[in-house]
C-alpha cells in the first residue's frame, strides 16, 4: 500500500523508472550489498517500476527515497535511491530484503 | 568528479555473467564515492537473453530464472506461458530437476519470440533454435555473453540507434 504522504514522489519514480533510456547508476556499496543479499539488477528494476516511496530524507544535500516493493519471487525489498527527473536517472544507494 | 569509460567490465548481478566492452561509465565524486552506470540496461538484458538462448549449452537453473525475470514474469506466470506445472518451474529453478530436451527448446523459442525485437543487433531466425544441437558440457571457459555498443541504421526506418551487439560467442 502506497504511503499517501509520498504519493508525488511515487508518481515521479514510476515516470522515471519506466522511461525508455533511463540510466540506473549503482554505488559500490549498493553493488556489494546486492551481491551479498542475492538481489539482482532485475529485482531492483522491478521494485523501482512497481514499488512505492515509503520514506524521504535528506542525505549529503540530496533527497533520498526508500522504495519498497516485492520482486518477481515475492521477496519484500527496500531500495534506497536518489532520483533525477531532469536527466531521467536513478542512483541506487543500497538495497536489502525486508524480513 | 572524474568520469571513466571502462575498457572491460564484468558483471554477475543480472543473474548470469556478462562482460561489457567500452561502455560502462564509472563516476568518482570528490568525496571518493563511485557510481557505476550501464547504458541501456533494458536493451542489454534483451541482448543477453537472445545470446544465451541461441547458445547451444543446456539451460541451467540460473538461465531460467534470468529469462523469467527478463520477461517480467512471476514463476506461476512463466509456467502458464510455457504450459507446464508451476511446480516444474520451481524444480527447474531450484536445481531439483533438469530441463529436458523438448522443454529446453520450447523455452528458447518462447523467450526469443517475446524479446528479439528489443535486441536489434542480434540476428535471429527461429530455425536457429529448431536446428540447434543442445550440448550438456561447456567446451570453453570464455563467458557466453560478451557485448559492446554499436550504432545501427535500421533497414526499414533508416533511423540510427545504439544497441548492444556480441563481441564474441563461445559454446
Amino acid at each position: 500500500m502506497a504511503n499517501p504522504a509520498h504519493h508525488d514522489e511515487g508518481r515521479r519514480l514510476r515516470k522515471i523508472a519506466t522511461a525508455p533510456g533511463v540510466l540506473i547508476s549503482y554505488t559500490d556499496h549498493a553493488l556489494e550489498r546486492m551481491a551479498e543479499r542475492g538481489i539482482s539488477r532485475l529485482d531492483v528494476r522491478h521494485v523501482l517500476k512497481t514499488g512505492f516511496v515509503a520514506r524521504v530524507e535528506m542525505n549529503k544535500g540530496e533527497e533520498t527515497w526508500n522504495v519498497r516493493g516485492t520482486d518477481l519471487d515475492e521477496r519484500d525489498l527496500e531500495i534506497v535511491i536518489v532520483a533525477y527527473d531532469e536527466v531521467i536517472r536513478i542512483k541506487v544507494i543500497s538495497a536489502w530484503e525486508r524480513r | 568528479m572524474t568520469i571513466n569509460i571502462l575498457e572491460e567490465y564484468e558483471d554477475t548481478l543480472f543473474g548470469i555473467p556478462v562482460v561489457l566492452h567500452n561502455a560502462v561509465c564509472v563516476e568518482t565524486s570528490d568525496d571518493g564515492e563511485r557510481f557505476t552506470t550501464i547504458p541501456d540496461e533494458d536493451g542489454l538484458v534483451a541482448a543477453m537473453v537472445m545470446v544465451r538462448a541461441l547458445n547451444p549449452l543446456k539451460l541451467s537453473s540460473a538461465d531460467l530464472k534470468f529469462f523469467r525475470k527478463a520477461l517480467g514474469l512471476k514463476a506461476k506466470e512463466f509456467a502458464e506461458a510455457l504450459d507446464v506445472d508451476p511446480a516444474t518451474v520451481s524444480r527447474w529453478e531450484n536445481d531439483a530437476q533438469g530441463v529436458g530436451g523438448y522443454c529446453d527448446k520450447m523455452i528458447r523459442h518462447y523467450v526469443c519470440g517475446e524479446i528479439h525485437k528489443r535486441a536489434p543487433a542480434i540476428d535471429f531466425d527461429p530455425q536457429m533454435i529448431t536446428s540447434m544441437r543442445v550440448v550438456g558440457i561447456r567446451t570453453s571457459n570464455e563467458p557466453i555473453c560478451v557485448f559492446e555498443r554499436v550504432r545501427l541504421k535500421m533497414a526499414e526506418t533508416r533511423v540510427k540507434l545504439d544497441a548492444w551487439d556480441t563481441r564474441e560467442v563461445a559454446a
